[in-house]
């Protein structure tokens, strides 16, 4: 594995300011930009460009120009924020995230030059114009053509000479902008003997008489303001530097916020992740092992090092697994920029709520997520919420809600979509199930299991297909993902007043609490979140019903399958078995099996490709004795039983 | 222990005086101040400085000074003047 090199660095920074301008634009209207918005996309894009030229993207460098320019245009209130604009802008954004495409992926070069002639067009007549937003801007002190002195005091981050970056070029780009009186300060350098040669020791007080605003100063320092301290305050005065400077009431960046950001996070491939995750998954199953050996091992002494190794090996798997939760906030921003363009292809009018961004999931979850998530949005949209009149006419509010969520629950996160749209029409729902043949025309069915009928392949009541969302396949497709992640899927709808779907997943996909139970002398793993209890089943207890076998547990029927019904073994039933009761989705579910072992924490192995269409099993996990213990598949399970009861009744 | 010879030989640089020779000079500077009476360095084949340069020589200029002993730069060059001028210094 080798160091990411600097234009690595340079593109994983490009994605987070790309991000950041995405972010930014897609909540920007022309009566929303502020001077803070702007000048925040100016600054990314004024970077882009910087960082850009300085590791060899000079297409991007280039390109980036025209848009830096624009924002410029803006920023000095020549140019008004006007739709076409910020689409300009949004377009731009687009192109550049392209033109860092690996050269396979990337488009042609038209677009690039379409933007920049639409750039140059909306510029070119708008510039000049008078805007309302540029009395804003010159309400702070920064207007154009009047000198003003101002005070900066400049402490370098420490470590900037380390970073190969100097302040000089820094004084000499102030010295460009205006006259500059610049002193510098060696009082902090100390003996050779405590001096780090590459430690930034000097500071500045500079004082700049420029007719160039406060944001034209802020730029210069726009490289070098990680772990600097700069201040910038105007000088009424107008005296010289020589007096002392008092803590000027204008601390421009870094925010502390950023600054302690900068200084803590270190950039690591998600490949070593993985490996580092698979690393303790193994130490895990070898520590239980020797946890088991040990136990049958009379050694003295033994006992107290292999308990200290179990109560760190499980501190260390927990913080392993905690770097790879990230929060789900990026994610749920990508959705504003779909929402935003799916409203107005449509012609709808959307407000996206995003709730719990902070919410931590596993990387690997998180990135399986976003196609379902998409998928749900898109349906939203498209099928749920209506058109503005339409929605006028039912005495909603005008603009449709859609509303994202994430929230912990247990072991579990729950994540939300919610729209305020029609909902779902359980009497069509039914009417196209028959139609189809799904269901049973005189089938019983409550009004949840009929939403859970839009799951089925090739189930869909759209009366005209649009291009947003499918052509009935989709539904059953975000279902199974879902599935594969272990999670679960759930539908609630009022007709008329809006659907919301929960999707249940783990936290993480590579450890798993389970119960060990034991059927027929092996050993199987049900997942211990969907265990709700364990009962006994004597043979005098069982009874039949609609062909399924059923139990009384204090007064409720709960269906149960006999797993080494299931599994094809010999039927040795002993006159005691066990019943492990696990709750899957709406429904109570029972197992039974021979013996209930106990509860055990496992890192979960794949089955591998060969193995990937065995409906009873999700996965593996070694055992300490070193057998390996199936882990079950309770969908899979219950799928299959249903067919079975089906069949019989067929 | 101490040198007490005041004819001391100057302690010579050449070359680049930067962040990247500086810790190397570091080391041969505090060793040579230690080492001697009266502290002379000449700067005359340096041919360039950056700003940890600057800071090396006011390091070396502040230990010796801090050990009572007469410090002196001999052979600036022009470079020097330069860039401790752009530093504002």
């Amino acid at each position: 594995m080798s160091a990411p090199n600097s234009s690595d660095t340079f593109l994983l920074e490009a994605d987070e300011l790309l991000g950041q301008i995405e972010e930014v634009l897609v909540e920007l209207t022309p009566e929303t930009a502020s001077p803070d918005a702007i000048n925040q996309l100016f600054r990314a894009f004024h970077t882009l460009k910087g960082s850009g030229a300085m590791f060899g993207f000079t297409a991007v460098a280039d390109f980036t120009h025209h848009v830096e320019t624009a924002l410029d245009l803006v920023r000095s209130g020549r140019l008004p924020v006007s739709q076409p604009l910020l689409d300009a802008i949004l377009a731009a954004r687009d192109h550049i995230k392209a033109l860092l495409e690996p050269p396979s992926l990337a488009g042609s070069g038209q677009d690039g030059n379409k933007i920049v002639a639409a750039l140059e067009e909306i510029t070119s007549a708008q510039a000049n114009s008078q805007t309302a937003f540029q009395a804003d801007l010159a309400a702070e002190p920064t207007s154009i053509g009047e000198l003003r002195t101002w005070r900066i005091r400049f402490r370098p981050d420490p470590g900037l000479l380390a970073a190969g970056m100097s302040p000089l070029p820094v004084l000499n780009e102030l010295r460009g902008i205006g006259r500059c009186e610049i002193a510098g300060h060696a009082d902090e350098i100390p003996t050779l003997e405590s001096l780090q040669p590459d430690r930034c020791y000097l500071w500045w007080e500079i004082a700049l008489t420029t007719a160039k605003g406060l944001d034209a100063i802020k730029d210069v320092f726009i490289f070098v303001e990680d772990g600097s301290e700069i201040a910038i305050e105007p000088d009424d005065s107008a005296e010289a530097v020589a007096e002392e400077p008092g803590e000027g009431p204008e601390v421009a960046e870094p925010d502390s916020k950023k600054q302690t950001r900068s200084a803590s996070t270190v950039r690591v491939p998600a490949e070593k992740l993985d490996r580092l995750v698979n690393l303790v998954g193994e130490l895990v199953m070898n520590q239980s092992r020797l946890t088991q050996v040990s136990s049958r091992a009379d050694v003295p002494g033994l006992a107290e090092p292999v308990e200290e190794i179990e109560r760190l090996v499980a501190e260390l798997r927990d913080s392993v697994l905690g770097i790879r939760m990230m929060p789900i906030g990026a994610t749920f921003t990508r959705f504003k920029r779909l929402v935003r363009d799916l409203a107005a292809e449509l012609g709808k009018e959307i407000d996206l709520i995003t709730e719990g961004a902070e919410t931590e999931l596993d990387k690997t979850v998180l990135d399986q997520l976003a196609d379902p998530l998409v998928h749900l949005i898109r349906n939203s949209i498209d099928h749920g919420i209506e058109a503005a009149e339409e929605r006028i006419r039912a005495e909603k509010p005008r603009r449709g809600t859609l509303r994202l969520t994430a929230r912990h629950t247990g072991s579990n996160v729950v994540v939300g979509i919610e729209d305020d749209g029609r909902g779902l029409d359980a009497s069509r729902i039914r009417a196209k199930a028959v139609e189809k043949q799904l269901i049973a025309e005189d089938a019983s069915l409550t009004e949840r299991e009929i939403f859970n009928l839009i799951f089925l392949p090739g189930f869909s009541t759209a009366r005209q297909i649009t291009n947003i969302s499918g052509r009935g396949v989709g539904m059953d497709v975000v279902k199974r993902k879902i599935e594969a992640l272990r999670g679960s899927i759930s539908i609630d709808s009022r007709h008329g007043q809006g659907t919301k779907i929960d999707l249940t997943l783990p936290l993480t996909l590579a450890i798993i609490d389970g119960l060990l139970v034991e059927i027929g002398g092996d050993q199987y793993i049900v997942p211990m979140s969907s265990v709700a209890e364990n009962v006994e089943l004597h043979r005098s207890e069982r009874a039949t019903k609609n062909g399924r076998n059923v139990v009384a547990v204090r007064g409720e029927l709960v269906p149960y399958i006999c797993l080494r019904d299931a599994f094809g073994m010999d039927a040795g039933h002993a006159d005691v078995q066990k019943i492990v009761i696990v709750q899957h989705q709406d429904q109570r579910v029972g197992l039974v099996v021979d013996r209930v072992v106990g509860s055990h924490q496992t890192v979960i192995q794949s089955l591998g490709a060969f193995y990937g269409n065995v409906e009873f099993f999700s996965g593996a996990t070694i055992m300490g004795d070193g057998r390996v213990a199936l882990i079950l598949n309770l969908m899979g399970l219950v799928r299959s039983s249903d067919k079975n009861t089906e069949r019989q009744f067929a | 222990m101490q040198d007490t010879d005041h004819s001391a030989p100057p302690f010579e640089v050449s070359g680049a005086v930067d962040v990247y020779h500086a810790g190397s000079l570091l080391a041969s500077l505090e060793e040579h101040i230690r080492s001697h009476a009266v502290i002379t360095i000449d700067l005359s084949r340096a041919d360039s400085f950056d700003m940890a340069g600057v800071q090396l020589l006011r390091a070396a200029k502040k230990t010796a000074e801090e050990a009572g002993k007469p410090f002196a730069l001999a052979g600036v060059p022009e470079s020097l003047r330069a860039i401790e001028k752009a530093l504002g210094l």
